[in-house]
């Protein structure tokens, strides 16, 4: 049961896409300064997906889905429910070692600070 | 967001443990016995997912009514995840706001 939330932006998605993957653009619209960001999937300009959480908040996967709906974009976003750990336990998942066990994901994993 | 509630949600994310969920808002109290008779798994399976949603502070037992060991749903269990997609989509409501007013240039920083 994800929460879901959606918008229309009359710009092209590559544009949406800058103001998403810019770490001070995202800070003027996103406005939390005390979750940590791991942004863990990028496919430009339609797909980003980060994991987030604050200090001792269960971390949560958030999925935008970025399509072209002339004339400009329409930007989906997705919110997993609550994982039942907290950040601290996903990021030590993420590390190199991880990565070399074969998960593909966790390749691209890149922590970005917010 | 509290431990308590990722654990509500752990425990929905199963799709067994949501059948059984599905079975008692449908029922009002259900047994091992008949959830496995009426799910493709196990006695031993039935009761470890029940454990599960016991632990989340989902499913309690009911009053006793002969030998069988009944489960009903915790009154007001799934508040706390209802309130959390709520107040979830209403966040996103506004910093999706804010990126369209960015994206599309309406200058003003919006502090």
């Amino acid at each position: 049961m994800p929460a879901r939330s959606e918008i229309e932006i009359e710009a092209l998605p590559e544009e949406v896409w800058d103001a998403l993957v810019d770490g001070e653009r995202r800070e003027d619209w996103l406005q939390e300064p005390d979750r940590e960001v791991h942004i863990e999937i990028v496919e430009a300009p339609s797909r980003l997906v980060w994991w987030w959480g604050g200090e001792d908040e269960p971390a949560t996967r958030v999925e935008f889905e970025i399509v072209a709906a002339p004339p400009g974009a329409r930007v989906i976003v997705t919110e997993s429910e609550p994982a039942a750990f907290p950040l601290s336990t996903l990021a030590a998942s993420f590390t190199p070692a991880a990565a070399a066990g074969g998960c593909a994901r966790a390749r691209s994993f890149a922590l970005v600070t917010a | 967001m509290s431990d308590e509630l990722g654990a509500v949600f752990a425990a929905l994310a199963d799709p067994t443990r949501r059948s059984m969920i599905e079975a008692l808002l449908r029922d009002g109290t259900t047994s091992v016995p008949r959830l496995s008779a009426d799910l493709p798994i196990t006695r031993q399976a039935v009761a470890k997912h029940l454990a599960a949603l016991d632990h989340a502070g989902l499913v309690e037992r009911a009053p006793a009514d002969g030998r069988e060991v009944r489960y009903r749903l915790r009154g007001g269990a799934l508040v706390p995840a209802s309130d959390w997609i709520a107040r979830t989509q209403a966040a996103w409501g506004g910093r999706l706001a804010r990126l369209k007013d960015t994206v599309e240039g309406g200058a003003g920083s919006s502090d």
